[in-house]
């Protein structure tokens, strides 16, 4: 059994049977929709949202064929995944033996940490060649954003330069010295000097002897890590906080919704907000759900009665799902399933506040 | 400034090399040109020097992204700054802001499908375009026809845009290509000037094995003894990463795979790591190489055989470019036979296909939006799909629509372009297995006559493998110290207590 098994396993059990292998793959596969953002805050699987970015459906659907012939998981349906109990046994061994890390947090940090890291991989390239005098070198990534936020950041005379290397080196030696060794290899083996290009994660994995998955999954974490240590601590890492100041906003929300969300705080029907952004109201439903989960303050009372947001509840409870269909039969006809999803929605984040705070 | 003055200036070249003025002064005469230079002979001087003296902006069409990429990097490498990508990868903003201060530019380079949007066209169309130039342009042949459709629609755009002198250039087109090219390019009267393919540097190899397994061995005889750094061709993904796992147990250890399923970030790692010796080997499909700018490559193995005689002649075309002795070499089993076929039926789609979208669609409304719907639902490869999208798009522009003719015509179509297909392949397949001169027959299929039989020249006129062979072991992969001191290194720390 490797690491991806344990993590598929993992995804099928929190989901307990009440998405499709395609919801699973979704939010596996980071897809920036509300339902699969909603699943993961719904299914406690935020962390792992797009871990398993550029995976193909059709590679996932022949693992999920794999643990159902192995006889892991269950397939209600025909597609909703279900751990069996030997899956059951299996997930917790595997889980005691190799944990998730525990900085792992796709949702919040997936996207800002892979900028971040091309940022730094080339920014450090950059640095390390030119303080070698070398300026003809082959940059390391080609994404134009990339190339475009290092140029206007890269200290333009030699003083400086030496001067942003010895203090990025005391920065990431902190940050690293926090992890455990194997993670801090992770990372550096990665990086591009002059004299030596960066690893690919395979070489990586093999030189740490670790499963191709538990490596990758290691490293995000390990990125995670860093990304929030820096927001956390902008004082103790002022030249890595650079490499966030600008982005470090865009990840709450998707940028339509955000739209969605000016206008309705102005006071808009949901039908109004349809008709000005030329979209369908399904896809203002969609917003809607979406900034239930992430903006605290955002009020559900003008699209559900507060009795019929208790009575959502109440089912999902009794129920013991979370599966729309189901409770939608429960209620009747009188509440739709944008209601429900909000509810729902609403729910899980307060639910979740509580028990942090 | 003459052009001379500006070789020596802005490209550090003394002289000109085989072909290359001729074609310059051509292009200055406004002529059409029409140029076929071997590979690794500086083709890309031919219109990056040009682009010095004439007034207006030079478009030059790529076939891919990461050449583009490369070509600009070059440049700027030079320290020529007014030249820029334009394509669908980018960020809005920064096309939009390159749309803005196109006039500034000297050089640009673009995809044919960036090139059909009107947001391009038509800013170009409202400027001096100064000479339009099509960069490997055989593609237009080899791929324009199913897969790039947008190559066939270069000519209109070119009208477009105010009709510039057109530069098609390639390192490898047989004569009906050739004429490919010029018809669905437009090219007026053009000036021709075709060089030889013939790389008397690169010898010929080939070896025919009776199992699978033992071409597998013969493949790491000749890695583990000939002198890298060198490419394995092989036809699919898995083949890369197998061939690579094997050959690292068998000592050949700075070996790693390429291939275009992979994360943009690994494959950027893998073409510097090799570019800068760190690889001895690379595995890769036919999406490596395109743009790599390695002039010490000492060997390209074909694991598989591609489809025709140009790909084989452009793959090989990378041993070499310092000049140096290199080797090609061929390994073929007869399992190989279904694979090239394979490629090519999924490259288009079926007659059953064309059959069932028939059938999907409704004759007597003809709705476009329904046709195109139902291309995705037959579930074809990605270039077989792009085929067909095309075909619709045609047929709705056509004045008189008339289903059944349209059908009949692309199924005939279809069939005409897997028989031409077939036979490139056996072309190909003939040439391995031929028991003529190697070099003598590939000049063949480009109908030229070989002039001068280098010394080692192919294993039929007799081959000594000794300037190939290394005489030193395969180094092992470099033992890493440890993640202190290597970031010690990064930021040049190696001094400071750690």
């Amino acid at each position: 059994m490797n690491y991806l098994d344990s993590i598929l396993l993992l995804g099928i059990s929190r989901m307990d049977g009440e998405r499709t292998t395609s919801g699973l793959f979704h939010l596996f596969n980071g897809k920036k929709s509300s339902q699969t953002v909603q699943d993961g805050r719904l299914f406690h699987l935020s962390h792992l949202f797009g871990i398993l970015k550029g995976y193909k459906f059709h590679d996932f659907q022949e693992k999920i064929n794999e643990l159902h012939h192995d006889g892991l998981i269950e397939l209600n349906d025909g597609t909703y995944p279900r751990l069996s109990e030997s899956g059951r046994i299996k997930l917790q061994e595997q889980m005691e033996r190799r944990p998730l890390p525990p900085s792992l947090d796709g949702w919040r940090y997936g996207d800002l940490s892979i900028v971040f890291w091309r940022r730094l991989t080339l920014f450090a390239q950059t640095l390390s060649h030119t303080l070698h005098e070398d300026h003809h070198f082959h940059p390391i990534q080609n994404d134009p954003d990339t190339l475009q936020w290092v140029k206007h950041f890269f200290p333009r005379d030699k003083e400086s330069r030496t001067m942003a290397s010895s203090l990025l080196f005391n920065e990431l030696m902190t940050l690293l010295q926090k992890m455990e060794e194997i993670d801090a290899e992770n990372v550096v083996l990665r990086l591009t000097r002059s004299g030596r290009i960066g690893q690919t994660a395979l070489q990586v994995s093999e030189r740490l002897q670790l499963d191709p998955m538990e490596c990758h999954i290691r490293f995000q974490s390990a990125l995670h890590f860093m990304v929030d240590k820096i927001l956390d601590g902008q004082k103790s890492y002022p030249v890595l906080y650079i490499f966030l100041r600008d982005i470090k906003q865009s990840h709450a929300l998707t940028g339509s919704t955000r739209k969605t969300y000016q206008l309705i705080n102005k006071g808009l029907q949901l039908e109004e907000v349809a008709a000005i952004r030329k979209l369908k109201p399904s896809t203002i439903e969609d917003h809607l759900v979406e900034l239930a989960i992430h903006v605290p303050e955002m009020d559900i009372d003008r699209y559900i009665t507060e009795s019929d947001q208790k009575r959502i509840l109440e089912v999902s409870r009794i129920l013991g799902t979370k599966r729309l269909k189901e409770i939608k039969q429960a209620l009747g006809e009188d509440i739709d399933y944008f209601q429900i999803r909000l509810t729902l929605a609403k729910y899980e984040v307060s639910h979740h506040m509580e028990k942090e705070g | 400034m003459s052009i001379d003055h500006i070789l020596s200036e802005k490209f550090g070249f003394r002289s000109f090399r085989q072909g290359q003025r001729e074609i310059i002064e051509d292009v200055f005469h406004g002529n059409d040109v029409f140029a076929m230079l071997p590979t690794g002979s500086g083709k890309s001087i031919c219109y990056q020097l040009p682009a010095y003296l004439l007034e207006g902006i030079v478009v030059v069409v790529s076939p891919l992204i990461s050449l583009m990429e490369d070509q600009v990097e070059q440049l700027r490498r030079q320290g020529e700054k007014r030249v820029c990508t334009f394509h669908s990868g980018m960020p809005y903003h920064v096309r939009m802001k390159i749309l803005r201060d196109l006039t500034r530019y000297k050089i640009l380079y673009v995809s044919p499908e960036t090139l059909q949007t009107d947001m391009l066209s038509g800013t170009l169309s409202r400027m001096k375009v100064a000479l339009f130039v099509v960069d490997e342009a055989h593609c237009i042949s080899q791929w324009g026809h199913e897969f790039r459709t947008d190559y066939l629609k270069l000519g209109e755009v070119c009208n477009r845009i105010g009709r510039p002198p057109i530069l098609a250039l390639t390192a490898t087109a047989t004569v009906n290509v050739r004429k490919d090219i010029i018809k669905l390019l437009n090219l007026d009267r053009p000036e021709m000037h075709i060089y030889s393919v013939d790389r008397p540097n690169i010898a010929f190899q080939s070896e025919i094995a009776e199992t699978a397994i033992e071409k597998m061995d013969i493949l790491i005889r000749y890695v583990q003894t000939l002198k890298g750094p060198g490419i394995i061709y092989t036809s699919s993904r898995m083949a890369t990463e197998t061939i690579t796992e094997v050959l690292k147990r068998n000592g050949v250890e700075k070996t790693a795979y390429y291939h275009g399923g992979m994360e943009n970030d690994d494959r950027l790692l893998t073409q510097k790591q090799f570019i800068y010796d760190e690889l001895d080997v690379i595995c890769c499909t036919n999406a490596f190489g395109m743009g790599i700018n390695k002039p010490d490559i000492r060997f390209i193995i074909h694991y598989h055989f591609p489809s025709n005689i140009e790909s084989y002649l452009q793959e090989i075309g990378r041993a070499g470019r310092d000049g140096e002795v290199s080797l090609a070499l061929m390994l073929y089993h007869e399992d190989d036979d279904f694979i090239p076929e394979r490629l090519i039926t999924a490259e288009l789609p079926t007659k059953q296909d064309i059959d069932h979208f028939s059938i999907m669609v409704d004759v007597d409304k003809l709705d476009q939006a329904l046709f195109e719907q139902s291309i995705t639902s037959l579930n074809l490869s990605e270039t077989a799909e792009r085929f067909m999208h095309f075909h619709v798009k045609k047929f709705f522009r056509e004045e008189k629509r008339d289903f059944q003719s349209w059908k009949n015509q692309l199924v005939e179509f279809i069939e005409k372009r897997i028989k031409e297909k077939r036979e490139r392949i056996r072309y190909m397949k003939k040439w391995i297995l031929s028991e003529k001169c190697k070099r003598e027959s590939i000049l063949g299929a480009f109908s030229e006559k070989l002039d001068k039989r280098p010394l080692n020249c192919c294993h039929v006129c007799g081959l000594s493998l000794e300037p190939y062979e290394s005489s030193k072991e395969k180094s092992p992969r470099p033992e890493m110290k440890s993640w202190e001191e290597e970031l010690a290194l990064i930021f040049h720390q190696e001094n400071v207590d750690v």
